[in-house]
C-alpha cells in the first residue's frame, strides 16, 4: 500500500490508524511496488520507475543474458503473419520445443508495468500464441536482445512547470495487421512528463481508410481520457479539458466540423461521440506534427533514430 | 506356476475366460436398429470366426453378405455345436461311410435350430450380462508413495503435512505452524462447534514456503500457512458474490507522476495477513487442519467467522472490510 501526502505528519497519523485497525508492517519510504523498483531525487523533483530487477531476471531464465543488442524492439524485415504458421507436422513438433507462451507473458509484464517501448511489439509477437512458427520466434528473439541492451530504461517523471496536465498522443496504421488488414491503434498519455497509459493494439473492425483508422484511434483515446482525468480530477488536480495530439489534419476537421460527409456515414456512432466529447469541452483535439508524435513507435516498426526520438518524447530512458 | 495362466500369476488377479467360445460355432448376432426396417429380423445367424485384436467383440462370418461382422451383442449357440461333436465322435466309432454321414448332419441342422429358437426366446440380455464386480480401486499407497516420499525428504518445499513431518526439517516446520495456529487463534478465525445436519465441511491443507535470508545476519526463514480447499465451495451456498477489484497500473504510475511533480512524501505499507482481517457473512464448516485438531473434540468442526486463505470470497471480504474502514 502506497501513501502519499505533502505533509509527514499526516503519513505519520494515517500510520498509526491503520496499525491499529490493522496488523502493518511499516516499511518506510517506498522502493518498490510489485517489482516496480522507485528512485527519487527531491532536489530535481524527478522519479524513475524501472523493472532492472524483472528484466535482468527474464533474460537470465530464457538464457540470453549474453545476447548480442539491438537498438529497436521490431525490425521492419519481420513481416509477421499467419503465413508463417507451421504447417507440417514436423514443423509443428519443431515448435513445440520453445517456451512460446511464457515469453511472450513475461513480455507482456514488463510491456504493462514500466516499458511502453515494447508495447508494439508484444502485441504484434502474441498474436501467434496459439500456433507460432519459426518466424515469430526469432521476432521474439530480436526484443530479448533489444530488452537485454536496455535493462535500465525506466519511465521518468517529473521535473515540469506548473500542474501536472493529462496530455495525450494518438496515431494509427492503417490495414498494419497483414492476414486480415485491419489497422492498429496507438495512443500515450503522459502526466508530469512521464507516460502513465499506453496501448497498441489491432482495431476490432476494418478500417476503410486511412481517416477511418485514426477516428477509431481517437475514440478509444478519448475514453481512455475520460476515465484518467476522472482519476486526476478526484486526486484534487483540477483539468478542464485534455489536450488530445493527433497527426492528422484531416481527422481534426472532421472531428471539429459538423458538416456530414457521406463517405464516413459507416463510422457513424463513433464520429457522434467525439463530436459531443469536443463541443463539451472535454477533449482539445489538436494537430501535432508527425515527427513531434510519440505514439509512432507505437503503430509500426520505425527507424533506430526515431525510436530513440519517441523515447525521449516521453521520457523513457535509461538513467 | 501351479497350472495357472502366466498372467494369472503376475497379476494374482483370477483370469475370466468367459468370453470363450467355440470356434466355428453359430451365433445370432444383433442387428442395429438403424440397420434394420420394422419387419426385418433382429438378428442374423453368423458364424464365430474369432477375437478381433484392439477391439472389444467377437468376429463373425456372415454367410449371406459374404461378409465379416464385428459384434458384442450376439448370442451363442454351442449346443449345436457339441450335439455335432458327439455325433462325430459316434461316426468315427461306427466307421459310418461318408454319404451317410453327409446325410444325418443335414438331418441334424433343422433339430438344431429349433434348439436355438428356443433357446433365443428365454434368452435376457439383462440378466446375462456379466456383472462388473470384480472392479478393484487404484493401488495409491504402493511404489509411487515411495517415490514422493524421497522426494520429500529432499531440500524441496514439503508438499504436505505428512511430508513436513517427515522431512530433515521437521522442527522449522513444526514451529512454523504452531505460529500460524497462534495467529488464527489470535485473530479468532473459527470456533469449533458441531456440524449442523445437512452442512457439509470444506477440506483444508497447509502450504509450505521456505524464505531466502535477505542478508547474512538472517537466517532462512520457514512459513506455514493454513488454506482453506475453496474450490469445494459450492455457490449459492458457501458463496455468492466473489468480485474484488484490482489496482490497474495506471492508477499506480499517476499517483507518482503527482507525488514527483509536487514532492510528495512517500511510504509504502503491508499488511500482514491481510484476507484474515475479512468478516465472513456465510455459514462455511472447516475441518480441523491437520495436525491440530483439538483433542478430546476431533468430531467437531470449526465454523469459520473470518475469512481464510484459500476461500472464494475472501480477496472481496478484505476490500470490503478496508474499504468501509477507510470511508
Amino acid at each position: 500500500m502506497l501513501i502519499a501526502a505533502k505533509n509527514l505528519d499526516d503519513v505519520v497519523g494515517l500510520k498509526a490508524l491503520l496499525s491499529q485497525e490493522f496488523d502493518m508492517k511499516d516499511l518506510g519510504a517506498a522502493k518498490k511496488i510489485l517489482r516496480m523498483e522507485i528512485h527519487r531525487d527531491k532536489s530535481s523533483k524527478k522519479l524513475w520507475l524501472s523493472q532492472q530487477g524483472y528484466v535482468e531476471k527474464v533474460l537470465k531464465r530464457f538464457g540470453m543474458s549474453n545476447a548480442k543488442l539491438e537498438s529497436t524492439p521490431l525490425a521492419n524485415h519481420f513481416k509477421l503473419s499467419s503465413n508463417q504458421c507451421p504447417k507440417t507436422n514436423k514443423e509443428v513438433a519443431d515448435m513445440t520445443e520453445v517456451p512460446y507462451a511464457s515469453v511472450v507473458g513475461c513480455l507482456m509484464y514488463a510491456m504493462i508495468c514500466t516499458r511502453p517501448d515494447l508495447a508494439h511489439a508484444v502485441s504484434q509477437v502474441s498474436k501467434y500464441m496459439s500456433k507460432p512458427g519459426r518466424q515469430h520466434w526469432e521476432a521474439i528473439k530480436w526484443i530479448f536482445r533489444y530488452l537485454r541492451g536496455t535493462v535500465g530504461h525506466c519511465i521518468v517523471f517529473g521535473n515540469q512547470q506548473g500542474d501536472p496536465l493529462v496530455i495525450g498522443y494518438v496515431d494509427s496504421d492503417y490495414t498494419g495487421d497483414l492476414d486480415n488488414r485491419r489497422s492498429t491503434t496507438g495512443y500515450v498519455f503522459t502526466i508530469s512528463g512521464g507516460p502513465v497509459c499506453w496501448k497498441s493494439t489491432i482495431q476490432s473492425i476494418v478500417a476503410l481508410s486511412t481517416i477511418e483508422a485514426e477516428y477509431m484511434t481517437i475514440v478509444e483515446a478519448a475514453k481512455e481520457a475520460l476515465w484518467l482525468t476522472g482519476l486526476v480530477n478526484k486526486l484534487v488536480v483540477q483539468q478542464d479539458g485534455v489536450q488530445l495530439h493527433c497527426d492528422s489534419q484531416s481527422v481534426v476537421y472532421l472531428a471539429k466540423n459538423k458538416i456530414y460527409h457521406a463517405r464516413t456515414k459507416h463510422i457513424d456512432v463513433r464520429f457522434h461521440k467525439i463530436r459531443e466529447l469536443i463541443a463539451s469541452g472535454e477533449i482539445l483535439l489538436q494537430k501535432i506534427g508527425t515527427a513531434e508524435n510519440a505514439t509512432d513507435m507505437l503503430t509500426k516498426p520505425v527507424t533506430t533514430d526515431k525510436f530513440k526520438h519517441c523515447l525521449n518524447l516521453l521520457n523513457v530512458y535509461s538513467c | 506356476m501351479g497350472g495357472k495362466v502366466a498372467e494369472e500369476v503376475w497379476t494374482r488377479n483370477a483370469i475370466d475366460f468367459s468370453h470363450l467360445r467355440i470356434f466355428g460355432c453359430p451365433a445370432y448376432v444383433h442387428v442395429p436398429s438403424d440397420e434394420r426396417s420394422k419387419l426385418d429380423a433382429k438378428s442374423k445367424k453368423c458364424i464365430f470366426l474369432g477375437y478381433k485384436k484392439g477391439v472389444k467383440g467377437y468376429k463373425f462370418w456372415d454367410p449371406v453378405d459374404k461378409k465379416v461382422v464385428i459384434s458384442r451383442d450376439a448370442v451363442f449357440d454351442e449346443q449345436s455345436m457339441l450335439q455335432q461333436n458327439q455325433e462325430k465322435v459316434q461316426m468315427e466309432l461306427e466307421h459310418i461311410p461318408a454319404a451317410a454321414t453327409l446325410e444325418r448332419i443335414e438331418s441334424s441342422n433343422p433339430a438344431s435350430d429349433d434348439y436355438s429358437t428356443v433357446h433365443l426366446q428365454d434368452y435376457n440380455l439383462a440378466r446375462d450380462r456379466e456383472r462388473r464386480t470384480n472392479v478393484k480401486a487404484p493401488t495409491r499407497l504402493g511404489f509411487e508413495d515411495m517415490v514422493s516420499f524421497a522426494l520429500n525428504i529432499t531440500s524441496e518445499d514439503p508438499t504436505s503435512f505428512q511430508g513436513a513431518i517427515t522431512s530433515q526439517d521437521r522442527e522449522n516446520w513444526i514451529g512454523a505452524m504452531v505460529e500460524e495456529m497462534e495467529s488464527l487463534q489470535k485473530n479468532q478465525t473459527w470456533e469449533l462447534a458441531r456440524l449442523p445436519k445437512g452442512m457439509k465441511t470444506i477440506g483444508c491443507k497447509w502450504v509450505y514456503k521456505r524464505k531466502l535470508a535477505v542478508s547474512e545476519k538472517d537466517e532462512e526463514k520457514f512459513k506455514a500457512r493454513l488454506v482453506a480447499k475453496g474450490f469445494s465451495q459450492k455457490k449459492g451456498i458457501n458463496y455468492d458474490e466473489i468480485f474484488s477489484p484490482v489496482v490497474r497500473h495506471t492508477s499506480i504510475r499517476a499517483v507518482l507522476a503527482l507525488v514527483a511533480t509536487w514532492d510528495l512524501h512517500l511510504e509504502h505499507m503491508d499488511v500482514k495477513t491481510a484476507f484474515l482481517h475479512g468478516d465472513l457473512e456465510e455459514q462455511i464448516y472447516m475441518q480441523q487442519p491437520e495436525g491440530f485438531s483439538q483433542p478430546g473434540h476431533e468430531h467437531l468442526v470449526c465454523r469459520l467467522k473470518k475469512s481464510l486463505y484459500g476461500l472464494k470470497q475472501s480477496p472481496m471480504q478484505w476490500y470490503k472490510r478496508f474499504d468501509s474502514y477507510m470511508i
